[in-house]
């Protein structure tokens, strides 16, 4: 199974940033605005503008933490492994224990 | 960004390391990139790649580490309740959300660690149900792509 490019996680990443932002920029926008007013311009610039710099600030974030985690850690490497080599598993294991997480061992 | 049901990630004790200094990274790298920008637009004229480096270094590292600090803080909470409740689903975020805002603003008060705690859980709460969302809508789950049943050789012939 191939993983996707770092740009294509980038892409997501921001993606993902963007609705987030969106989202929270729409909620503390309305609970600025029904606190402290709105600033001049209105009520909808004002909303608008806390929504787009929400989203821009947190796509960036959000892509670039998506970007710099995106490379294949160990276990993953280790998963592809007994993947190919099922019959042999590992130490003796089955695949099903060793790909558990650490809690779900109780051995 | 979704952390439940994520089997490539490490167990639990050294995730923290590990988020920690993922944070730190994601912090310091977008605010290098704001600030890059936003320090050369401050500069005057003919100063501004020297305006824009000094903004970088004296702004980039501090943004880092709050970063650091609030992602590590909650990966503890996270792999603590994870602990105590022995099970990982959304709440665990949403709840270690809220404990991190709570803790990283108590030195405010018992109003600013409220509203912090709030805005950590809501920030979380909206976070997971995005990606529990986009993930629904970006890959169907597998269940429904059954490969096609062959039919079985005729062996009478």
């Amino acid at each position: 199974m191939e993983q996707p490019s770092r740009i294509e996680y980038l892409k997501r990443g921001a993606l993902m940033g963007g609705a987030v932002g969106v989202c929270l920029g729409f909620a503390f926008g309305t609970y600025h605005i029904l606190r402290f007013g709105p600033s001049q311009g209105g009520y909808l610039s004002t909303l608008s503008r806390y929504m787009i710099s929400s989203a821009g600030s947190f796509a960036l974030f959000m892509g670039i933490g998506s970007f710099i985690r995106s490379e294949p850690s160990k276990n993953m490497m280790l998963k592809q492994y007994l993947e190919q080599h099922r019959s042999h598993g590992f130490a003796n294991l089955p695949v099903e224990v060793l790909e558990r997480k650490r809690w779900d061992r109780k051995f | 960004m979704s952390r439940y049901g994520d089997y490539t990630r490490d167990p639990c004790p050294w995730v923290i390391l590990n988020d920690t200094g993922g944070a730190f990274a994601m912090g310091a790298i977008g605010s290098g990139i704001w600030h890059f920008v936003k320090g050369a637009k401050n500069s005057p004229k003919g100063e501004r790649i020297i305006g824009a480096i000094t903004a970088v270094k004296a702004r980039a590292p501090v943004l880092g580490g709050n970063f650091a600090v609030w992602g590590g803080l909650f990966s503890t909470f996270d792999c603590t309740l994870k602990g105590i409740r022995q099970k990982e689903d959304p709440w665990n975020l949403i709840a270690s959300g809220f404990l991190t805002g709570g803790v990283l603003a108590a030195r405010g008060g018992i109003g600013a660690s409220a509203r912090s705690a709030a805005f950590g859980a809501f920030a979380l709460a909206l976070i997971e149900g995005i990606s529990i969302a986009a993930s629904k809508f970006f890959a169907p789950s597998p269940m429904i792509q059954m490969p096609d049943l062959q039919p079985p050789p005729n062996v009478s012939a």
